[in-house]
């Protein structure tokens, strides 16, 4: 994948402001932004009715004393803001009863900081987490999770050796849009994103309430209600062609949380028409696609494999990626679409 | 594990947020204590403290809300001397402790992985300790993974050589004798990393393309043991091919996949243009097939001919017999 060094988005304002050099590496600037970020979180559990922005940019080390201007400061204090909620410290927002904007004040409630009940975890309990962490070390949550392992790792009743060396598992989490949907689902926000079924030139605007993703084989899907249709559907977040999915943050469109019978509704109209979706192939034997679908296993001797499948056109990406190893003998729709798209790499690469 | 150096940004923040919990919970407690627990130098971790016992709250308490005596902390142990807050370790966020259940709830589907109550159980701590219940906003269907992984489990923890089948990126099927390392996924995909006895150094062998491993008698090698495993699955060599590809963002996964640079889109297409490193051209054959025309080649003329006589091949409707025991 391609890889970024990790800089927070406040540390990015800095280097488009100018501030500091932009090697991370061993940039002083880098440090001012952390010490800043734990100067506004004190200052804003520790003020009982919290702080306007006016009353931070003059008390607080960080933000006075410099030459940037308000529009600049302004911008680095949204930063922040944003980091320490990413962080999962909530600050709140106090806006005052006639609206003015220049007296909003922020605070830090102290439940960020307090845990329920007594969590004491053991090593092998941290090694586990280690483990689930690192499934999403090429991810671009990767550094929300890391953060949630420094937080875990200070539970623990002894310090951690021990670790997993015989497994890492992965996810692989490309898809521009699940950043995006995973907050939006926390939010209970309404999403617009556009949305492409194979076969199809252009796409499609979709709005829904996002409920979860969900992993099939490998493949990501958004489960939630199709606003236009007032039902609950899934699509494919590989389908989803825009660089950037529309949040609806506006309270007006908030939705409530799915309960757990309507997910276990949707889970189970997913395994109804995977069920029903059947496909008939016949396997070249000792090809690779005889090895790839454990035909050994799964065959009863023959070459034929009767499978189900959750969308067609996936399945049909799989057997091009074979073919010539498998025939398919039903049904004609799928047959016909791993030969049109075989034609289509053709007529492309003639 | 070498430890790490340094952490920065909104990373050394939650450090920061972290320390002040665990060295208010122990009251007192050793920096080489907190530097195994974090995995940081006791450097890094004292500069934390520091930084701590320096910040001004901006408000009436115009001093750190969390002080330290500099010679205490000189001896190496963290304790504070005035605390007018009483901070905790930050619970998780709802998002952190979604996707850390995710990676429980993934690492649960893994067959022969054999500490599913271990795994319920922090699933439920977990589910306690977040801000919000997550009811688990991201989670995995039960999936079919390969058959051979609680085998080859088995014999990553007893030390013991394997042999197998395995098709090569050419088709064909070939015997190997290897020592097994370790098992790695990019969902959906298995690779086991082993140290190969044909070409003696440490491979990726795709689990989908091996068949009838068995476990051997025979002791893994000196040399696997001292072996390091490259961090990237592939690992490019000079005598690599590199390939131009025009990708709809339907097969932007190739990117990852190839470990590309990943450049900006046409604005208007959504159209990427990258170039990848293989091997072997004849991967290029199923790669681009499967995308039925969302990832093209643009060159060399080598590499698009190679995809286009693989797709010509099966239309022809001839059997490929590459993959069959000669």
């Amino acid at each position: 994948m391609a890889k970024q060094k990790p800089i927070s988005a406040a540390e990015a304002e800095l280097a488009e402001l100018g501030y500091g050099n932009t090697d991370w590496g061993t940039s002083v600037e880098k440090r001012d932004s952390s010490e800043r970020q734990l100067g506004l979180t004190f200052a804003l559990i520790y003020s009982k009715f919290g702080l306007t922005k006016r009353e931070i940019f003059e008390r607080l080390p960080g933000y006075t004393g410099g030459t940037r201007s308000p529009e600049a400061l302004s911008k680095l204090f949204e930063r922040d803001k944003r980091d320490i909620r990413a962080l999962g410290v909530n600050i709140e927002t106090i806006i005052p009863d006639d609206g003015d904007n220049q007296e909003t004040r922020y605070r830090i409630p102290m439940q960020a900081f307090e845990w329920p009940q007594k969590v004491s975890l053991t090593p092998s309990q941290i090694s586990l987490i280690q483990l689930a962490v690192h499934c999403w070390s090429e991810a671009s949550l990767s550094p929300e999770v890391e953060a949630a392992l420094t937080r875990l790792r200070a539970l623990g009743d002894a310090p951690t050796t021990e670790t997993i060396q015989e497994l890492a598992p992965r996810f692989r989490v490309f898809d521009r849009a699940f950043d995006a949907l995973a907050e939006a689902i926390n939010e209970c926000a309404q999403v617009t994103f556009s949305y492409r079924k194979p076969g199809d030139e252009k796409a499609q605007t979709r709005t829904v309430q996002p409920w979860r993703l969900l992993s099939v084989e490998g493949q990501w899907l958004l489960q939630g209600v199709d606003v236009s249709k007032d039902v609950a559907r899934n699509f494919l977040l590989k389908r989803i062609v825009d660089k950037q999915v529309k949040v609806d943050v506006s309270p007006e469109n908030r939705f409530e949380k799915p309960s757990a019978e309507q997910l276990a509704r949707v889970e189970q109209k997913l395994a109804e028409f995977t069920s029903g979706n059947r496909a008939v192939l016949e396997i070249t034997p000792g090809s690779a696609a005889w090895s790839h679908f454990e035909m050994d296993l799964n065959s009863n001797g023959g070459p034929t494999l009767e499978t189900t499948f959750m969308d067609e056109d996936l399945l049909a990406e799989t057997i091009r990626g074979f073919a010539g190893q498998i025939r398919v003998l039903s049904p004609d729709s799928l047959a016909h679409k791993v030969t049109a798209g075989l034609l289509k790499v053709v007529e492309l690469h003639a | 594990m070498p430890k790490r150096n340094t952490v920065f940004g909104s990373e050394r923040t939650n450090l920061m947020y972290t320390l002040i919990g665990r060295i208010l919970d122990a009251g007192s407690i050793s920096v080489s204590e907190l530097a195994t627990q974090f995995d940081l130098t006791e450097q890094e971790i004292v500069d934390a403290i520091r930084t701590i016992s320096v910040t001004e709250t901006g408000t009436e308490l115009d001093y750190s809300p969390f002080l330290v005596d500099e010679d205490t902390l000189n001896e190496g142990i963290a304790e504070f001397i005035a605390f007018p807050l009483d901070l905790e370790v930050p619970r998780l966020s709802a998002r952190q402790a979604a996707a850390i259940s995710a990676g429980l709830r993934y690492l649960a589907t893994i067959p022969g992985f054999t500490r599913t109550d271990e795994i319920s159980e922090l699933l439920k701590l977990l589910d306690l300790t977040s801000i919000e219940q997550p009811t688990a906003s991201i989670t995995f269907a039960e999936a079919h993974i390969d058959s051979d992984v609680a085998l080859l489990r088995k014999a990553i923890s007893e030390q013991r050589a394997i042999r197998c089948e395995y098709i090569n990126a050419a088709g064909e099927r070939v015997v190997r004798t290897m020592d097994p390392l370790r098992l790695e996924s990019r969902d959906p995909v298995w690779y086991l990393r082993a140290y190969c006895h044909k070409n003696l150094q440490v491979q990726s062998f795709r689990l989908d393309r091996m068949d009838k491993p068995e476990i051997l008698e025979q002791a893994i090698s000196a040399d696997a043991l001292a072996a390091e495993i490259p961090e990237d699955i592939y690992t490019s060599r000079d005598t690599d091919h590199t390939v131009m590809l025009r990708l709809a963002p339907e097969a932007y996964p190739i990117i990852t996949d190839y470990n590309a640079v990943d450049p900006n889109p046409n604005q208007s297409t959504g159209e990427k243009r990258v170039s990848i490193q293989v091997r072997n051209l004849d991967i290029l054959g199923p790669l681009i097939a499967s995308y039925g025309g969302q990832a093209v080649v643009e060159g060399p003329a080598e590499a698009r001919k190679v995809v286009s006589d693989f797709c010509l091949r099966a239309l022809g409707s001839e059997p490929d017999t590459s993959g069959m025991v000669q």
